[in-house]
């Protein structure tokens, strides 16, 4: 594996944010898609910039994700092509909810090009904002470290945090105080030439020690996987599962792949009915709790999300009540995606396995359940 | 509250005998949202049918339950009774207690519940059920027949009526594959004599237009609307608006030019039967000894292609009829000869001194051929001329039209049928028909009844002065909700449904919509939906059977 290797002369976001400048400077993008922190300092917020004066306060590694990036370049680019070209600096679980979504006519990916990078993770937003300062330290000491602790719960499981299964243009590792560039896409090639930059230098160091943490994290998660299917074996143990959940959405809210105008959970039909409706219910079930709809919601979103979710935690990143709820999607997300060898996002030209359904197809699967 | 009436039919002892009907009436009446239950002992009689009318009057029903056979069987018949009878047909749910009970659970009492089960179901459904309005349109009776070797041309002359004009273009010269041979098995008629009558037919029909040497360069719309640009023989372009298609674009002979042991091409006496029968016969003088060797290329595309046994044979007899003395030598793997002509045909053939000789695998070399015969043995034979009966593959046109006109193609290549034994030359895709060729391998018979299928299935479905009547059970899209994610649209097998692109959204064409409920189930958000299956009611329906 070949790369450039560049020493990190100040920080990781000034040595990245460098490199942001030089190509808007030489012309090969007219904007930048990037996190910048918000002027209370206490936050982050994704920003189409052209102006190179305000370049200089970017964050393209921030410690938090309070906005899952596709869900804000959706908004941007859902109605078609823009005329800019467009760099997007993302981590590889944005990149990927964007590929997933441009799948979905949701996003259109020309004209845009993506940077990605090794994901350290992201700590829980809630938490950061208690004291920012704390954790824009420790997110540099994450990086180093390669520690788990202390950030999203999905992310310390997270197997997908670095260029592999990562559709981008070009990918930044991290290895002992340098910065990797490792080219991509066939794309990449006038980046580097434009930096003038030559990817001769052997990556092998950072190879390895990427293979290692993500040995280590795969065991993490599968460990949480197990967990996982016990604590939710069952309605009874599904429904305690979600018990401290107020059912206020915001998980569907904040998630890149819910993409719909509106919920069909909220939609008056699903969500309302008349008093009769629950008095007869009540009378089955000898009560009900309100507000109710709150297992179909979860149940029906899991279904929705199956195939497509990229396992980012924002939804529990969202959660009021610390619902493990981005754990939970994200191990069945990753069952159902196991079933039809598909994963989320990763490759543009691979169609939603929903859509290539054939009649014969789940015969296999019928088969080894009904020997059992 | 809905006066619903539920009734409840006996169909003879079918139902009777197998359903405890009682039982069922007693624990339905304590249903407050039944007005009354009425029985019947065969309601889809005339009598029945008058009764069940009577009976809506009389009590003024509003919706109409009916517990009886498959709705497949008589859910329409129902229908038109209620519309007669004053009602919108859709205030109406049958309930399936003969197939799903009385047929299939032969304990009595577990029969009984079941349909006590579907029942309630079923009167929990109806008063969700809004009146649909059944739409029609404007539609254009004519026809567009594309090829016209024999199948499209009898076609033509099958659908050919007063007030709808038929329109068949060909490619080339009209005739398809007849114009390349002497005769036809069995019957050993002569092919130019059979197209020469038949062309002259199309030609002087006033009802036909034909386009010969023209070219299909494009086909929009959809059943009933379809507007076809046409490139003539002279170059001008015409344009036809049309309500139907026919594809008999026929297929092609397999050309065995991959397979080397056939020694196509590499050695100057190995013919194809299409080459041999269309010229080598007639400007040769034909050799002392000839081969015909069966089943070319079967076992590259993995199936039979129907002809080439007779097909051989008739060639055989072609072969002696010219020079008598010529010996003949049939090579073949396996004989497929179905049909009550072709025992005769067969044992005529043999009479005329053709010997058979089944082989197990063959390589043709210069002037001979190496074979292993049935029984493992290697052996050789020297012989002057070699026939390669080859099969019958797609055309080249095939997957045009298939992308052109949204039509499926099988796992071989032709045109897909709707349903392979039901709906034989109906595609998905309405309004659009095969036959003949196209289809698959055929002979002349099965083309010629193919061709009949398809002017019956056209004349039927659109009739000159008649509007189109538009299924009413369809979807429908949410402006307001729909995002244009485009899954419902990949999802539809119909072609019922495209992105407007500068709304982004989905939109559907109810002329194509079968409503099936694919996108309805398929759209996230509910943007999607089913007129009469929509959530509220599968739920209520749902709920009220496993309670
Ligand atoms: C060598 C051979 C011998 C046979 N012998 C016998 C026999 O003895 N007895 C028997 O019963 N059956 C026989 N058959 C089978 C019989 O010929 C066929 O079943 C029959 O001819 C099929 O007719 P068709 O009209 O479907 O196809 P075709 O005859 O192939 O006609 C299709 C027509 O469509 C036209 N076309 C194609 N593409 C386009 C386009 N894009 N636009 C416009 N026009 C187009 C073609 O030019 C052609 O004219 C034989 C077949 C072969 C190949
Ligand atoms: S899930 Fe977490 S660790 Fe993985 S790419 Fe996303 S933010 Fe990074
Ligand atoms: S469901 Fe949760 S984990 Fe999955 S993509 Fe949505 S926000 Fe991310
Ligand atoms: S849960 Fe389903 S319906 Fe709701 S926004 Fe997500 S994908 Fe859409
Ligand atoms: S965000 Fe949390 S509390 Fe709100 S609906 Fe989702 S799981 Fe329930
Ligand atoms: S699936 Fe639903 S939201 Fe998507 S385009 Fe179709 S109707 Fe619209
Ligand atoms: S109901 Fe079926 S046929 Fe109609 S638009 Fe939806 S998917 Fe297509």
């Amino acid at each position: 594996m070949k790369g450039k290797i560049i020493e990190i002369k100040s920080d990781l976001n000034t040595a990245i944010k460098n490199i942001i400048k030089t190509l808007v400077q030489k012309k090969l993008f007219d904007a930048v898609f990037v996190p910048v922190r918000i002027p209370s300092r206490e936050s982050f917020a994704y920003l189409l910039i052209k102006d190179k004066e305000i370049l200089e306060s970017i964050t393209p590694l921030p410690p938090t994700m309070p906005v899952q990036g596709a869900r804000a370049l959706k908004d941007l680019t859902r109605l078609g092509k823009l005329n800019l070209r467009i760099l997007c600096i993302m981590r590889p679980c944005e990149i990927r909810a964007a590929v997933e979504l441009a799948k979905l006519r949701q996003i259109t990916l020309q004209n845009l090009t993506f940077f990605s990078f090794d994901c350290p993770g992201v700590f829980p937003t809630a938490e950061y904002i208690k004291s920012p300062e704390k954790y824009d330290q420790n997110i540099i000491e994450k990086i180093k470290a390669w520690q788990e602790d202390g950030l999203r719960p999905n992310c310390s499981i997270c197997v997908n945090f670095s260029h592999y299964n990562t559709p981008a243009d070009l990918h930044i590792g991290f290895y002992r105080n340098h910065l990797l560039i490792y080219p991509v896409s066939k794309n990449s090639q006038k980046i580097l030439d434009i930096l003038s930059y030559r990817a001769e230098d052997d990556l092998t160091e950072w190879e390895n020690s990427i293979n290692t943490l993500l040995k280590k994290k795969k065991e993490n998660r599968s460990r949480k996987f197990s967990l996982l299917s016990n604590q939710t074996k069952g309605i009874e143990n599904l429904e305690e599962f979600f018990t401290g959940c107020i059912n206020c959405h915001n998980c569907m809210r904040v998630c890149p792949i819910c993409y719909c105008r509106q919920c069909f959970f909220e939609s008056p039909e699903q969500s309302h009915h008349e008093a009769e409706e629950y008095l007869a219910r009540a009378k089955e079930k000898g009560g009900i709790r309100f507000p109710p709809e709150r297992m179909v919601f979860h149940l029906g979103r899991m279904n929705h999300m199956a195939l497509s979710c990229v396992g980012c935690g924002s939804c529990e990143d969202g959660c009021p009540m610390d619902v493990p709820v981005g754990q939970i999607f994200s191990f069945i997300g990753n069952e159902v995606q196991k079933m039809f060898d598909y994963l989320p996002g990763k490759n543009l030209e691979e169609p939603i396995p929903l859509l290539t359904f054939k009649e014969d197809e789940l015969h296999e699967y019928e088969d080894t359940r009904e020997k059992k | 509250m809905t006066k619903v009436g539920l009734f409840l039919c006996e169909c003879g002892p079918n139902i009777a005998e197998a359903v405890d009907l009682d039982k069922v009436t007693e624990v339905i009446k304590g249903d407050k949202k039944v007005a009354l239950i009425e029985r019947h002992r065969l309601l889809c009689s005339e009598d029945g049918k008058k009764f069940l009318a009577e009976s809506i009057k009389k009590n003024g029903f509003e919706r109409i339950v009916i517990a009886a056979c498959s709705p497949k069987q008589h859910e329409n018949t129902f229908m038109e009774v209620m519309t007669r009878a004053g009602l919108n047909p859709y205030l109406f749910q049958m309930v399936n207690i003969r197939e799903q009970c009385a047929w299939m659970t032969p304990d009595k009492e577990l029969a009984t519940q079941k349909a006590i089960r579907l029942i309630r179901a079923a009167i929990n459904r109806i008063n969700y059920h809004t009146p649909l309005k059944q739409k029609e349109i404007e539609c254009s009776p004519d026809v567009l027949i594309i090829g016209a070797g024999i199948t499209g041309i009898e076609t033509a002359l099958r659908t050919a009526q007063k007030n709808r004009n038929i329109y068949i273009v060909e490619k080339n010269e009209l005739g398809g594959v007849l114009n390349r041979l002497q005769s036809l098995y069995p019957g050993m008629q002569s092919a130019r004599e059979l197209l020469q009558k038949k062309i002259k037919e199309i030609k002087s029909h006033p009802e036909i237009k034909v386009f010969q040497k023209s070219k299909i360069k494009e086909i929009l719309g959809f059943f009933g609307n379809f507007i076809a640009r046409i490139e003539t023989e002279d170059k001008k372009e015409v344009k036809l608006n049309i309500g139907s298609i026919i594809l008999t674009i026929g297929g092609e002979t397999f050309v065995p030019a991959e397979l080397p042991n056939f020694g196509y091409k590499k050695f100057e006496n190995v013919f194809t039967a299409d080459e041999f029968e269309n010229s080598v016969i007639n400007k040769e003088n034909l050799p002392q000894t000839i081969a015909i060797v069966h089943c070319v290329g079967r076992e590259k595309f993995g199936y039979c292609s129907k002809i080439c046994c007779a097909n051989s044979m008739k060639l055989a007899r072609l072969i002696k009829e010219k020079s008598k003395n010529t010996k003949v030598f049939q090579f073949y793997k396996e004989l497929c000869l179905p049909g009550k002509e072709y025992d005769q045909f067969y044992k005529e053939t043999k009479e005329q001194g053709v010997e058979f000789i089944r082989y197990k695998n063959i390589e043709i070399g210069d002037h001979k051929i190496d074979y292993i015969s049935e029984d493992e043995i290697k052996q050789s034979l020297s012989v002057d001329m070699i026939i390669l009966s080859t099969g019958l593959v797609p055309g080249k046109d095939t997957q045009y039209f298939a992308n052109l006109l949204n039509i499926p193609l099988d796992d071989y290549g032709f045109f897909k049928e709707e349903h392979i034994k039901l709906a034989p030359v109906s595609t998905i895709t309405e309004g659009i028909s095969i036959a003949g060729g196209c289809q698959g391998p055929q002979d002349l018979n099965d083309a010629v009844i193919q061709a009949g299928a398809s002017a019956g299935r056209t004349l039927s479905s659109l009739i000159p002065g008649r509007r189109l009547q538009v299924e009413a059970k369809t979807c429908e899209i949410a402006d307001s909700i729909c995002v244009g994610c485009g899954v419902c649209v990949r999802v539809c097998t119909y072609g019922a449904l495209t992105i407007d692109e500068s709304k982004h959204i989905s939109v559907v064409n109810e002329v194509l919509c079968r409503g099936c409920g694919n996108c309805a189930a398929a759209c996230p958000s509910g943007a999607a939906r089913h007129r009469h299956f929509t959530n509220q009611e599968i739920y209520q329906e749902e709920r009220a059977m496993l309670k």
